[in-house]
């Protein structure tokens, strides 16, 4: 008699994570270089400059996402069977399609994540170059129009023919590697189970709430995941559409409790001044490496090929995306602190993130800098500040707005709370939902932060005020 | 103890009938020592209140007869908990007679009485309780008169009792003893029962109602060998997408079955044969068949076989107008058939399965297990079946409906795994054919073929 299989893993967050029969497919990929890089990517960047144990890897992240995508589709089979028939329930298949696509939603992710995006790839990046580097077709690559890079990136890895993550995928179901691409793109033959990797309330958030508050320390930024999944079930909303949701009898505290532990990590962690700041001086450390590595090239010579060609703006191929991870940052810093290194401004600001010495914020309110802003420009600032940097006055500050929105306003993104006749409400528009934990009604009230360097603190106070 | 007194006195400003109930009650706690005033001494000042809140709008004539009712049963040591009493009044608004009923119920152990549910006239009354240990809300019946002539009653209804928990089409029934070794009826409570003016949400649902009420008819009688005798919209509640049969109350072996004992069966829901003298020559059966047929005729016509629209029914005890109502159905019966047992209203797909059911004569009627059967077959479509935990499941048109609605195209299908591909494919060759499906949605079926080829 055949033996089912099971894997089991030990996490820091769930406790022993099962993957069962099929499932067990997530283990498996564990193995392969592309999901194996997450290993060498932080989840959160240089939070560690804060908070030392905030360590953790994507690849943790991932792993957990999978198991908390398991959860959550059986619970839905579980919740919905009096509502769907069994062929629009998820089914085992389904169920490892989903925990497979929550294991590679972030594969295509470079290094501190969404500064190295900004500035080395660019937001206004060469999408055709970009695409035909990582042979992605033309067809996929205009319904990739509006994504972000590292979402291209990962679509481009799962359909690598020549990649591991692709080949075992392929070995395990002829399919399954373009089934996964179409289930992130939002598209599934169980056509509600893409909701659970991105919307207000899904698998990624589940995971890295709690996974965050933990490594941090912030105890105020957890929440009941067991009690969540179990009120997670299927409702139809006001379009028709059947929608992923949580049973407004039992869940509007658990998603209290998530959207105030998600608020808790914004204004603890993710907003912290100093992380902002170190992240910050990231971003214009790699703004001027690429202006260093169009102006002298040569300044780069005996870095590896791929970390060269990325700085410069150059496109790179799939395997060569898989040597990018945050040791390329780090040897690019450690690189452009040498003594030797021509670029003052890049030398300086290497030499100030090794050394963890970190702009400040300027202690003004948020009113006086957004009116400051709105009087001057930018020459003004840089203007006062010149005498205490040792390079270009513009890589010497940053502004910054805090902004946090816990509930999305883009209907796909919508989570739902769902009633006894699963009628499904966006939990924003409930009336058991309580405003003030939605976040900043918009951007424009988001409050304003100056950061600059420590030595140019009180020339901007007294220019400010 | 003048904490007491005042929230006793609370009462008083009902009117001068209830002020004088409430002076005796506090005259009775200034005799300390003595057991009968303990009794009220005992309740807390705040419940007392509480009851004076709950008597509202209520007359003063009438609270005052349920509080005399009260001190009686104070005297007797048999005095409810005013927190009961509280919740008596608040749920049968200016009705002295439901709260004493309430009041004067002796419920099994355990057990919470909450309000009267039906009974006035009847042969039982019916509560609406809470038992404790189960969690559930539950249905205790009490029966009128005397013990001895309670006793077949109590009989006929417990019999359906030990085979009955889990068949989904018949109420789960138990038995249970209060404090003085009397049994008592408990039955699950379903809080949707059926009733004249019900009327089945598309043939859909007067299918399921015609497949699941006679299959619950099979079991009792063929497994039971019993006839039920009052099939009617009342007497079926509904439960997990379910139709329920309740009421046994004068339910009995198909040979002790006698005109006698349909006295108060309904006359809505009388088959032809027991409108004539010579009743009971045939199968009894049949009855219970005619009465399911008259039920699922009235929730898609609008109006009982025999009866004109909204016409009303002698009750049970107006006995001669009765008799005369009776004879003038079978008068309808004899003279007036085939213009008041018409089909034209009824779906093309019920008409046949309706027609047999409603027969006239017995011999021509099908029985319980032709019924399902048949159902089975010609409404297959529309039937929900793969009863379990969750009680019923979709029905073959429904299934296509939500594929037609949920179901994906393009990509999402194209890469389906090609097992559940082709398991849907199967399925979706079976519900082109099943039987009863509309031209409509046998070409949904086609349509969502063609999606997944």
């Amino acid at each position: 008699m055949p033996r089912s299989r099971v894997n089991r893993v030990q996490d820091s967050v769930h406790g022993l994570m099962e993957f069962r029969d099929t499932e067990a497919v997530v283990i498996d990929l564990l193995r392969t270089v592309e999901v194996s890089r997450l290993r060498r990517v932080k989840q959160m960047g240089l939070a560690e400059y804060v908070f030392p144990a905030a360590e953790h890897s994507r690849f943790a992240h991932s792993l957990g996402a999978a198991y908390v995508a398991i959860r959550f589709a059986r619970q839905l089979h579980e919740a919905a069977s009096d509502y769907l028939t069994d062929w629009l329930l998820p089914d085992p298949s389904s169920i490892r399609d989903l925990a497979v696509a929550a294991l590679c939603h972030d594969i295509g992710h470079g290094p501190l994540s969404h500064q190295w995006e900004r500035e080395v790839i660019g937001e206004g990046f060469d999408r055709d170059a970009w695409s035909a580097a990582l042979h992605v077709s033309l067809d996929d690559a205009k319904r990739l129009h509006s994504h972000k890079w590292h979402e291209l990136v990962g679509f481009a890895l799962l359909g690598w023919e020549d990649g591991q993550l692709h080949q075992l995928l392929e070995e395990h179901e002829a399919g399954l590697s373009r089934r996964i691409q179409e289930m992130l793109l939002g598209e599934h033959y169980v056509p509600y189970l893409p909701q659970l990797l991105s919307n207000d309330v899904d698998v990624d958030r589940a995971d890295f709430i709690l996974r965050d508050a933990k490594q941090t320390g912030v105890g105020y930024g957890l929440y009941d995941l067991n009690w969540l999944a179990s009120t997670s079930t299927l409702g139809t909303n006001a379009e028709g559409r059947v929608v992923v949701g949580f049973d407004v009898k039992k869940a509007p505290r658990v998603i209290e409790q998530f959207l105030l532990a998600r608020r808790a990590q914004y204004d603890t962690v993710y907003q912290h001044r100093t992380i902002r700041s170190a992240e910050g001086m990231a971003a214009l450390f790699l703004r001027r490496m690429k202006e260093v590595a169009l102006a002298s090239p040569d300044e780069f010579k005996h870095l590896p090929q791929p970390m060269r060609d990325i700085v410069s703006g150059a496109t790179l191929d799939p395997s060569q995306v898989l040597s990018i991870d945050d040791q390329t940052f780090w040897g690019l810093a450690g690189h452009a602190a040498q003594p030797g290194f021509s670029d003052r401004t890049g030398q300086d600001l290497a030499q100030r993130l090794l050394a963890r010495n970190l702009f400040k914020q300027v202690p003004c309110s948020s009113h006086a800098l957004k009116r400051f802003r709105m009087e001057h420009d930018v020459s003004v600032l840089e203007d006062a500040i010149k005498k205490h940097c040792p390079g270009e006055p513009k890589f010497y500050y940053l502004y910054e707005e805090a902004f946090c929105q816990l509930v999305s306003k883009a209907p796909s993104q919508f989570a739902y709370f769902v009633d006894a006749d699963h009628v499904a409400t966006p939990i924003a528009e409930h009336d058991v939902m309580k405003p003030h934990l939605l976040g900043e009604p918009d951007e424009d009230s988001a409050p304003m932060r100056l950061f600059c360097i420590p030595e140019a603190i009180k020339t901007v106070v007294e220019l400010v005020n | 103890m003048n904490d007491i007194k005042n929230g006793i006195l609370a009462l008083a400003v009902l009117g001068e009938n209830t002020r004088a109930v409430a002076e005796e009650l506090t005259g009775l706690v200034a005799r300390e020592g003595e057991l009968f005033p303990q009794a009220i001494v005992e309740q807390d000042s705040e419940e007392w209140r509480a009851l004076a809140m709950a008597f509202g709008e209520w007359d003063d004539e009438e609270a005052a007869a349920v509080l005399r009712h009260f001190l009686d049963r104070l005297a007797n040591g048999t005095a409810p908990r005013i927190e009961d009493l509280t919740r008596w009044v608040l749920n049968h608004s200016n009705d002295s007679g439901l709260v004493i009923e309430c009041m004067d119920l002796d419920p099994p152990e355990g057990i919470t009485i909450n309000r009267v549910l039906s009974g006035a006239g009847s042969q039982k009354l019916v509560f609406h309780g809470t038992w404790l240990l189960t969690l559930r809300e539950v249905v205790v019946k009490r029966f009128r008169g005397s013990p001895e002539a309670a006793e077949p009653v109590m009989d006929r209804e417990s019999h359906s009792h030990p085979l009955s928990i889990d068949h989904p089409n018949i109420i789960a029934t138990h038995l249970l003893r209060n404090s003085s070794g009397e049994v008592h009826l408990v039955e699950e409570y379903l809080p949707y029962v059926l009733s004249d003016d019900w009327r089945a949400p598309g043939v859909e649902e007067a299918a399921n109602l015609l497949y699941q009420v006679a299959n619950g008819l099979q079991y009792l009688h063929e497994g039971l060998h019993w006839v039920h005798g009052d099939i009617k919209p009342d007497n079926i509640g509904r439960k997990n997408n379910g139709y329920i049969i309740l009421d046994f109350g004068i339910c009995r072996p198909a040979d002790e079955f006698t005109p006698e004992v349909t006295g108060t069966g309904s006359l809505r829901t009388r088959a032809p044969e027991l409108l004539e003298a010579d009743a009971y020559s045939g199968d009894p059966y049949k009855t219970d068949v005619w009465a399911l047929g008259a039920t699922v005729y009235n929730s898609v016509v609008g109006r009982y076989p025999l009866f004109d629209r909204d016409e009303p029914t002698p009750r049970v005890w107006d006995q001669p107008d009765r008799d005369n109502f009776e004879r003038e159905l079978g008068r309808r019966a004899r003279e007036e058939w085939d213009a008041r047992v018409d089909f034209d209203l009824v779906h093309p797909s019920l008409r046949p399965l309706l027609a047999s059911a409603l027969a006239f004569s017995p011999e021509e009627r099908s029985t319980a297990r032709e019924l399902r059967e048949r159902a089975e077959h010609e409404l297959a479509a529309f039937l929900r079946t793969g009863y379990g935990e969750g009680g019923f499941r979709f029905a073959p048109v429904e299934e296509l409906r939500q594929l037609s609605a949920h179901l994906p195209s393009g990509d999402a299908i194209v890469l389906m795994p090609i097992g559940r591909k082709q398991a849907l494919a199967d399925r979706l060759g079976q519900l082109v054919n099943v039987p009863g499906l509309s031209d409509e949605d046998r070409e949904i079926a086609k349509g969502l073929l063609a999606r997944i080829a």
